[in-house]
């Protein structure tokens, strides 16, 4: 290629500036395009290849930052989407001892036991309801002893104690004296509820 | 009328040497003259003209008079037969005894149409902060421009320092970075190197340091010359009238 023809080089102060800026952008410029070339070829190297070149000495400063930005990209594990971190994990684990430690203390696991066998009494004290299909007549012996016809009617609630073969036993409350306990058909009871 | 710019500072290593190419890569049509223990502008070639003098001022001193007088002959003669704008190099630890030989001979060199300028090269190194005011006072009454560049190279220059300097014109050249090898051309070949040759020769760099190298090489010499003729703008233009 022909070389250009050579310029009469500017005489004035004023012009020479200029013409000296002018050499400086274009060198920078010229150093800056062979960086960026010596960059496109790097980034198509795998990973692993383009760190060895992270220093090359073709890359000016902002395309060494491209190249480390990025094997960053590549080289980075994917993040799960939420992890507690290291401090909130302490914390978890250090108040799960303290609860459990509070857990095993003996006034509390005595107290736990009295709750239960409390909760198991209540529970088992307390009658299962079914529903009469018809009229139901019985005999329940009240709470002084004697013993008195009482009829639960049909489509009401009857409270039941405990379920035998043949009958259930029931119970029915007399205002401020206790229960009067009795038996009545099963077969006139409604147990599905 | 010939205009004649002194550029002094008494402490050495402050870069004067530098801003003196830098204004003789701005003004081409202007002739050097050197004051120097050793010829340094060498690859200025015949548009320099070099007198020597002794590097230590406390030797010519004790010389004393007559004969420490008759060394400044060469320069003050060249000056006086200038035709055109010249760039005096007042060599290190010079000016403070140059300055008041040429105030005292300003009435004959007005005579003559000689115009002179000052221009005095500050850095933060202590030595040339100090001394760049007393040259400033000892040009004041023969110049007609003074001007002063902050040389970055140990650092900047305090600005209240820089306020002081009243009715001077100010520029700086910020400190740059060169590569290794970019400084040892400046060294060898100075800024008409770069300004001249250095593009024809960014082949044979590259064939020698490889493709990146001389691009950097290339790339921190031409901004080093273009920031130092910057700093002596203000002065090249004054100089060429």
């Amino acid at each position: 290629m022909a070389r250009p023809p050579a310029r009469t080089p500017p005489s004035t102060v004023e012009a020479r500036l200029r013409a000296a800026q002018e050499a400086e952008r274009a060198a920078t410029e010229r150093v800056q395009q062979a960086s960026r070339a010596r960059l496109a070829e790097l980034l198509r190297l795998p990973p692993r290849e383009r760190l060895a070149h992270l220093d090359d000495p073709a890359l000016v400063g902002p395309d060494r930052v491209s190249l480390r930005r990025s094997l960053q990209a590549d080289l980075t594990r994917p993040r799960r989407r939420w992890r507690p971190g290291g401090r909130v994990q302490a914390l978890v684990r250090r108040l799960g001892a303290a609860a459990l430690r509070q857990f095993l203390h003996p006034a509390v696991l005595g107290l736990a036991g009295i709750t239960g066998v409390w909760l198991y009494t209540a529970w088992s004290a307390t009658p299962h309801l079914a529903i009469s299909t018809q009229a139901l007549a019985s005999n329940l012996v009240g709470p002084d002893g004697r013993i008195q016809s009482y009829t639960f009617p049909a489509r009401t609630w009857v409270p039941v104690e405990r379920l035998d073969a043949q009958v259930a036993q029931t119970r029915v409350w007399y205002s401020g004296q206790g229960y009067g306990h009795g038996t009545v058909w099963r077969s006139g009871l409604d147990l599905s509820r | 009328m010939p205009r004649i710019l002194l550029v002094a500072q008494d402490k050495g290593g402050s870069g004067k040497t530098v801003l003196v190419r830098a204004l003789a890569e701005c003004l081409p049509s202007a002739h050097l003259i050197e004051i120097e223990a050793n010829r340094r502008l060498v690859e200025l070639e015949d548009r320099v003209s070099f007198f020597p003098v002794r590097a230590e001022r406390g030797e010519i001193n004790r010389t004393g008079g007559a004969a420490a007088r008759a060394e400044f002959d060469g320069p003050l003669n060249a000056i006086a037969a200038a035709q055109g704008p010249v760039i005096v190099d007042v060599g290190a630890n010079t000016a403070g005894s140059l300055l008041p030989l040429i105030g005292e001979a300003q009435a004959r060199y007005a005579r003559r149409a000689v115009e002179f300028g000052l221009l005095v090269v500050l850095t933060s190194e202590p030595g040339a902060l100090a001394n760049a005011p007393v040259l400033l006072d000892l040009a004041k009454p023969f110049t007609t421009a003074r001007f002063a560049v902050e040389n970055q190279i140990e650092g900047p220059v305090d600005p209240k320092v820089l306020k002081a300097f009243k009715d001077v014109s100010l520029s700086w050249l910020e400190k740059l970075s060169l590569d290794e090898r970019a400084n040892d051309l400046l060294q060898k070949g100075g800024l008409r190197f770069i300004g001249e040759d250095l593009t024809a020769a960014e082949d044979s760099l590259t064939d020698r340091f490889g493709f990146a190298e001389a691009g950097r090489i290339v790339e921190d010499l031409t901004r080093f010359r273009a920031k130092a003729m910057q700093a002596a703008g203000p002065a090249a233009r004054w100089l060429e009238g």
